[in-house]
């Protein structure tokens, strides 16, 4: 009788479940960062978005943000609808997946899932999750969840279970949650990929400078409804003020959750600044990533601050707030234009 | 009451706090890892609210940092310095 689990670590990223399934992953293998730190610099806010204020701009080939592929994977894509015509075995797609180092990404019903905020309620709710293990001693399968408090979690539960969650599924964007993602760590990258400095100035003057970022054709095309880079600050800024005039209350999905992804991107930049002086060890640093330190914890007080909301409703704390990000948005700008210029200043062509 | 008493109060109403907040199916030690007990960001704040209340004190931004919750023991010391300054 088999068992595998697939290693997962500790994510740098787990406001939204699609990096941290993919952070947690390329957490296992050192070589990985390189990508994470010449990535995960950009932010886009869409502005009329009330459930998704902020996240990381990452998209894919075909310019959607919500994709958890990278050039470390090996991946095969399925849909639900595809597996059911051909008839095939959902359980024996995933124990062949996982047997053959696969993690599995995909959409189920949380109504299935114990120690999800909506099995407690018995209310339908499509979510993606991540399977990495299966035994089959015990015909379970392991997966990397949030539990009902929104912490990041590993746990089992029966295989045929994991089915009727897989198949007694609505979707609420049927093009892309109808995905099943076979995603294989690579052994290595395929082609060589060295940190470029030079290219890492360059996205952070684009992001410091708000302006769009483009990656492909798509990108070119959006309409003025996206905002990149610091502007996604106004963005929040936008939301919390129709908290304060009662236009929404969603608090958790429209302060709690991109306050706390703008703590991780403080702190992976705080991360990306110790990779730096690890590989250019004459750039003297040191006093860049107490700056953004500074900006990481400035963002958990502030997130902390929007639980405190959440729990007691009190309208001062939201205020508060909003005078907090304005501030912090020129801090981090006055924080970046003097890396920006330290970086430019000692950056030769030959590195 | 004198300084001493305070203090064991302060840590009485915190311990009680806390014990009330993460549920444990144990006593809470002074020093045990409230990390280690699962304690997340949610509770924490639970406990700054319950917190506030039971001393009249605001936690101002820079004791709203997570790790300042480590301890029973921690906390207590916290709870002091700011009922102190009242």
């Amino acid at each position: 009788m088999q068992s595998v689990l697939l290693p997962l670590n500790t994510p740098l990223s787990k406001a939204h479940p699609h990096n941290a399934y993919q952070l947690s992953i390329l957490a296992c293998k050192e070589e990985t960062r390189t990508w994470i730190y010449m990535n995960y610099i950009h932010l886009v806010a869409e502005a009329k978005n009330e459930n998704h204020p902020i996240a990381f701009f990452l998209p894919d080939n075909s310019g959607y943000n919500w994709n958890c592929v990278t050039p470390w994977f090996e991946y095969n894509v399925l849909t639900r609808d595809f597996i059911s015509e051909c008839r095939w075995d959902f359980s024996t797609i995933v124990k062949k997946a996982i047997f053959n180092n696969n993690y599995i990404y995909l959409y189920i019903n949380e109504k299935y899932i114990p120690g999800t905020y909506w099995h407690s309620k018995g209310i339908d709710y499509s979510h993606s999750l991540l399977l990495h293990g299966y035994n089959e001693l015990t015909n379970e399968v392991s997966f990397l969840i949030y539990d009902a408090s929104r912490a990041l979690s590993v746990r089992s539960i029966p295989m045929n279970e994991m089915e009727k969650a897989f198949y007694d599924n609505q979707y609420r964007c049927e093009r892309y949650e109808n995905q099943i993602y076979l995603l294989k760590l690579r052994e290595q990258l395929g082609y060589k990929l060295g940190f470029d400095l030079k290219y890492m100035i360059e996205q952070l003057v684009t992001y410091r400078d708000e302006k769009p970022v483009v990656f492909n054709v798509l990108d070119r095309h959006t309409d003025d409804r996206y905002r990149y880079g610091l502007a996604v600050y106004d963005s929040m800024i936008n939301y919390m003020d129709m908290i304060c005039h009662g236009l929404v209350t969603n608090a958790r999905e429209g302060i709690i959750i991109p306050m706390h992804l703008l703590m991780e991107h403080k702190h992976i930049m705080v991360e990306r600044l110790k990779f730096l002086a690890e590989h250019y060890t004459h750039l003297e640093v040191s006093s860049f990533i107490e700056e953004f330190e500074y900006l990481k914890k400035s963002f958990e007080s502030l997130r902390n601050n929007a639980l405190k909301f959440e729990l007691t409703g009190n309208p001062v704390i939201i205020s508060k707030l909003i005078g907090c990000m304005a501030e912090l948005k020129e801090n981090e700008r006055s924080s970046l234009t003097k890396l920006i210029n330290f970086l430019e200043s000692n950056y030769t062509e030959s590195e | 009451m004198n300084v001493q008493d305070n203090i064991i109060s302060i840590n009485h109403s915190v311990t009680r706090i806390v014990n009330a907040v993460i549920q444990s199916n144990r006593e809470i030690g002074q020093i045990d890892s409230l990390f280690e007990l699962g304690l997340d960001s949610i509770q924490c704040m639970r406990i700054i609210i319950e917190l506030e209340k039971e001393f009249n004190i605001e936690i101002e931004d820079d004791d709203l940092l997570i790790k300042k919750y480590e301890t029973i023991s921690s906390i207590s010391e916290l709870v002091n310095k700011l009922v102190s300054k009242i």
